[in-house]
């Protein structure tokens, strides 16, 4: 006489079998004593275990996750409102935002930078005040300044130019990679590369569209092994998705195998 | 799938810090009691615990409802348990001599002493059993039969097939009925 295994045993316990299971089972266990006892026993822990006593999170715990979230939850609702920001924009507004934000930051280094070189580093700060009092010696050297800013503007558009072309997969795909970056709803390191996440799928920079040739589950041995050098990584697979990266020049496809 | 999960994680996103207050006081018993039953320990189910809504309240703006949030934070914390026992080196298994000791002291009060005490004692040889499980048993036998999640939920927060679920849940459940029965 074949006995039920004893997930059959704990399915029935469970009313989770099938009706052809749930016969079986109950056949067997009409002539059989060991495994009306094996069942017994199991239906004693489920019961017991159901009723361990659940218990309140300390105060401690309240208090210390609101500390530590407040601190920060401020840097964190910043950085997604310019990441949701910068997603909604158009392409031309991408490219006059970044323009702009580049522009001003050349100005400011090379105002500071001149003021240092000029008058020292106890200078330095007042330096843009003196461009607004026309009296002052400063109303001088911003007219000499502005050819150079103009080179400069120059410079950092070019490269504020390549950094979006370069930035997924190349200058070849400079046309697409517009709608791209707006599909990327958040950027994050993990295992010493930097991962964008497009939907549920986090994809390695430079990776981009490229359809991988191994797809491995979360739970499989070969993830596992990356889990144990990589939690960071996994972390990225366990809060939703899969991850996309490149392995020894395969492109690799780790997923939330769910079913 | 709910709206009420996808609009809180949207308020959240858009800085409504009361969502996260919502979610912690909708979710902190569970995630406290899983991590106590994980580890079998109040102090340091209270660290993983913290280290699972530091997480909830990082990427609750990028949850989209794929699932509903109660799995996904059921997710976090048994990650956030995994994670805990891997730096530990302790994730296969674990034994520990007092678990039931610290955590079987309030049984319920419908019962005689008598009854009351024998049911300790058996609270107390459960929890300390449910410690010397493989840690991939005990998570499937704590999701069912302690916080009484479905064969789907379960292979859902741990991302596993549903013969997988049954399979743990099963050997699980076995093993614990063997160390009792050794244990009395």
């Amino acid at each position: 006489m074949s006995h039920p295994s004893v997930e059959l045993l704990s399915s029935y316990l469970d009313d989770h079998l099938r009706e052809s299971e749930r016969l079986h089972v109950e056949s067997h266990l009409d002539g059989c004593q060991e495994c009306r006892e094996r069942l017994n026993g199991m239906t004693h822990v489920v019961h017991h275990l159901a009723g361990l006593s659940r218990m309140a999170p300390p105060l401690q715990l309240g208090l210390e996750v609101r500390r530590r979230v407040s601190i920060e939850g401020r840097g964190d609702t910043l950085l997604q409102r310019l990441e949701e920001g910068v997603a909604q924009l158009s392409l031309q507004a991408s490219i006059v935002s970044a323009f702009a934000v580049v522009v001003a930051l050349s100005v400011i280094i090379y105002v500071v930078a001149a003021g240092v070189e000029r008058h020292g580093p106890s200078a330095a700060a007042p330096r843009a005040i003196a461009s607004e009092k026309a009296a002052e010696p400063g109303q001088q050297d911003a007219a000499v300044q502005a050819p150079e800013e103009k080179k400069d503007i120059g410079r950092a558009e070019a490269m504020a130019s390549n950094a979006l072309s370069d930035g997924v997969g190349g200058r070849q795909e400079a046309e697409q990679t517009p709608r791209r970056r707006a599909d990327i709803l958040e950027s994050r390191p993990a295992a010493g590369r930097t991962f964008d996440r497009q939907g549920d799928l986090w994809i390695e920079q430079g990776v981009g569209a490229t359809t991988p040739t191994i797809y491995l589950t979360n739970g499989s041995q070969l993830a596992r092994q990356w889990w144990e050098r990589y939690p960071e990584l996994e972390e990225l697979v366990d809060l939703g998705g899969s991850v996309r990266l490149r392995l020894d020049g395969e492109i690799v496809e780790i997923r939330f195998d769910t079913e | 799938m709910s709206n009420a999960d996808v609009d809180l994680a949207e308020r959240h996103r858009s800085g409504d810090t009361t969502a996260f207050n919502e979610v912690y006081e909708a979710y902190s018993e569970m995630v406290f009691n899983v991590a106590l039953r994980m580890c079998g320990n109040l102090d340091e189910a209270s660290d993983i615990s913290q280290e699972a809504f530091i997480k909830v309240n990082r990427y609750l703006g990028g949850f989209r409802g794929r699932s509903s949030l109660r799995t996904w934070i059921y997710r976090v914390a048994v990650n956030s348990c995994r994670s805990r026992f891997r730096k530990q080196n302790r994730w296969q298994s674990r034994v520990i001599a007092d678990g039931g000791e610290q955590l079987e002291s309030m049984p319920g009060t419908d019962r005689s002493p008598e009854e009351r005490a024998i049911a300790r004692g058996t609270m107390r040889l459960l929890s300390a059993a449910l410690m010397q499980l493989p840690a991939i048993f005990r998570e499937a036998v704590v999701l069912r039969d302690v916080e009484g999640l479905t064969y789907d939920e379960i292979a859902a927060v741990l991302g596993v097939r549903i013969g997988t679920v049954r399979s743990r849940i099963a050997r699980g459940r076995d093993r614990l009925r063997t160390i009792l029965e050794e244990q009395s």
